[in-house]
Formats: C-alpha cells, structure tokens, sequence
C-alpha cells in the first residue's frame, strides 16, 4: 500500500504530458483531376489554416495545355498565363519573351512596364538620395512592372488579363516571342507558337461540374499529387 | 448633424492637438469630356518613415457606367446607379458589339466550413476578408463561365454604345449608354496619372 502510495506521488509529482501536437494543415486540397482532349484539368480547394480547423478559403479549377494555363472560380473571373514549351527545340520560350499575343485573327501588342522605386514617390517629398543600381549585363527582369497588351500604337494599354473573354471565345490562341540572336544587341525575330483553343468549352464545363460538386466540400480523401 | 456643430468640433480637435484622420486616398486630378468625367485617385502609403505612392487609379464616368481603370493597366467596371433608374443588381444583361452577355452581381464567398470536418461547437467564423465582396459579372450563355464585367473595356473603345438591359415593374427596360470619347477618356486617364499633379502629397 505504502509503495502503491508512493507510486501515485510520483506520478502526480509528474510534469503532464505535452499534449500531441496538431497535423500541420495543407496547403490545399485537390478533389478532382481529369485529362480532356489534350487539356489537363485540375481542381482544388484552398486551406484557410489560421483558424487551426481547416476551413475552404476558395476553390478554383487549372486548365493547362503546352503555353497556356487558365485558372477560373466558381463565384466567376479567369486568370491565364503564358509559358511553355514546344516540342521544337527552337520554339522554348519564356513569358519574358512574349511580344504580341493573336487570338483568332486579332493581334495586341504585349509589353512588360517596369515599374522603378521613384515611380511611386511624390514629387514634393524630400526623399533620400537613392544610389544608382550597379551595372548588371545578366541580371533578370526587374519583378516591380507588370504587362500591358494593346491592339495599336496609341491605343490605351491594359492588363492582358482583360483579354479573358476573348480568349474563351476564340479557336485559336498565337503567342509571339523574340527569338534569341547571336548579337545581343540586336532585337530577336518574332517567333510564333499556336495553341488550338479547341475543346476549352468543355474543359471549362467540367470546371463548373466539379466545382459544384459534393467532394468540392471534402477535406479528406483528396487526390495525392 | 447639422455643419455649424461639426465644424465647431474640428476647430476644437484641431486646438486640442488631436491627431485628425489622414485619407488614405486623395482625389488628385480632374477632368471631363464628350459627356464623361475623369477622376484621378492618389493612394497614400504611409507604413514607412515617408510616404509613398500606394497606387493611382482613375475612374471614368457618365450616368449608368464607371469603369475604375488601375495605372498598372487593371479595370473594374460598374454599371446602372448614378442618376439612372437602374439599380446595378436589377441588371440581367448587358449588349456589346451585337452580342448579348448574361450579367449578374457575383459574390467572393467568405471562407466557408468543409463538410466533412468536426468543427468545435462556437468556434466563430473567420472575419470576411477585406477588398471587393462583390462585382458585376458577365458571361455569354448559361453553361459558360462567369467573367468580371472589365472584360468588356477592351470591346468598349471600339463600340458605338452600350446597353443595359434591366429588370423594372413593367418588366425587362433598356438603357443605352453612348460610349462615345471612352478611347480618349481612357487616354485622358493615362496621362493624367503619368503626371505630376497625380504625384502631389500637397496639392497646389
């Protein structure tokens, strides 16, 4: 009894258990994948996490195929990029290299504006003297900028993104690029790469399918990368 | 409130050396014409020790259309209100260019619960998140996506007007708005927001 006692002390002199501590919450969560035609569709849900239960922050579909990926949500908008690869080694480029975009017989102008630090200054505010950046013959593109399309010089320059309507409709997307020469200095020729838009109505269909769906609501049981 | 009380507590706010609100955004840059009016926003951001530009925008307007158009080329557009019968969520379509688009008022959902999930009894709703809770949205049949209605600007230079189609008592009524001078209102815009007036922290 004593040592039963005894026993019981320590036990209680104990410090308690650390309490287990909580799966870290992912990411996101992919509750559909399909290929349609020669699109490859996605679908997934957004884990809000600062609330420690995982609750949907938003959901949203990816429809990709080689140059173009265009994302759409359920509650309405479209957001696409341009970037890829052909299977013609010539034909790589990179969505630094864009320069004009064609959607059917229609052709705007891509400009990336780089946006400089005294570009946001007021001018009648006493700034500190910024020093001028040192010479940089390799470096990448500035990230402060964003692109512009227009369909004519002197036209009002928006964002690509205002596009989206007529991407959809269009039949065939044409991403025009500066080819690399071996004068650096001299500006590339444009190249041209085509992406048949044939079949996005359908791919965007099951978007809509599967984003109003019942395993859009389900956190469990989503689909490993 | 009547003014003369309100003025009354400024000057004495001021007096006390209470630190009045400081607008985030300033209206810097005026203008109009062919029937629209142009009005260039200055974002101050004042996280660091001097304040800088946040953004600049600038928003073209006539009665039944505003298109809030981003220095960085972005759009949002709004229609019906501002002196028309139409109430923006009475709008059920808009003509463009011969082509009818479906419109509607689209929500952003707050973060919402997984149905699968064991939620603690009480455990309250994260906060709505900030920004745009709603847009006018578009599409051009009943099985296509749901677009912002900004889609529509670039059409827009081109197009002689633009229609909106409502709902009213008598039922579906049409307000056509001329969209003639939207190009140069937008060029307007442009410029306006490239100078220094739009880089002023005190106007002259």
């Amino acid at each position: 009894m004593t040592g039963f006692l005894l026993a019981a002390a320590f036990a209680a002199a104990q410090p308690a258990p650390a309490p287990a501590a909580a799966p870290e919450l992912p990411y996101s969560v992919t509750f559909a994948r399909t290929r349609f035609g020669p699109w490859k569709i996605e679908a997934e849900t957004i884990v809000e996490r600062t609330t420690g239960r995982p609750l949907i922050d938003y959901t949203r579909c990816e429809i990709e195929r080689g140059g173009l990926k265009l994302t759409v949500w359920p509650q309405g908008g479209a957001w696409f990029s341009l970037e890829g690869y052909s299977r013609e080694a010539d034909l790589h480029f990179s969505q630094n290299d864009i320069r004009r975009i064609a959607l059917d017989d229609d052709v705007w102008e891509m400009r990336w504006v780089e946006v400089p630090d005294s570009a946001m200054r007021f001018v009648d505010v006493a700034y500190p003297p910024v020093p001028p950046p040192e010479p940089c013959h390799m470096c990448a593109r500035s990230s402060s900028g964003f692109w512009t399309s227009r369909r004519r010089p002197g036209d009002p320059a928006f964002h690509p993104q205002l596009l989206a309507d007529r991407l959809i409709r269009a039949r065939v997307l044409r991403i025009g690029f500066e080819g690399e020469v071996e004068e650096a200095e001299a500006p590339g020729p444009i190249l041209w790469v085509e992406v048949p838009l044939a079949g996005l109505d359908g791919a965007l269909a099951w978007c809509g399918e599967a984003m109003a769906s019942d395993r859009a609501r389900r956190f469990h049981g989503g689909i490993p990368r | 409130m009547t003014a003369a009380p309100l003025a009354v507590l400024l000057i004495a706010a001021a007096q006390s050396g209470l630190a009045l609100p400081q607008p985030a955004e300033m209206a810097t840059v005026s203008g109009s014409q062919g029937g629209w009016r142009m009005q260039v926003f200055t974002h101050v951001n004042r996280a660091q020790s001097l304040p800088v530009i946040g953004y600049l925008r600038c928003t073209i307007r006539r009665p039944g259309l505003l298109i809030s158009y981003g220095a960085s080329g972005g759009a949002d557009l709004e229609a019906g209100g501002d002196g028309t019968a139409v109430a923006p969520s009475d709008i059920v379509a808009i003509e463009l260019g011969g082509i009818r688009y479906q419109a509607g008022i689209l929500t952003v959902p707050r973060p919402h619960r997984y149905s699968d999930v064991d939620y603690p009894p009480g455990q309250a709703e994260p906060p709505v998140p900030a920004g745009i809770q709603a847009f006018l949205g578009v599409r051009r049949d009943a099985g296509g996506p749901w677009l912002a209605a900004a889609t529509l600007v670039d059409e827009m230079l081109d197009a002689p007007s633009l229609t909106l189609r409502y709902r009213a008592a008598a039922g579906e009524r049409r307000l056509s708005v001329p969209l003639a001078g939207f190009r140069r209102a937008v060029r307007w815009c442009e410029a306006a927001m490239a100078s220094d007036r739009a880089r002023r922290l005190h106007p002259r």
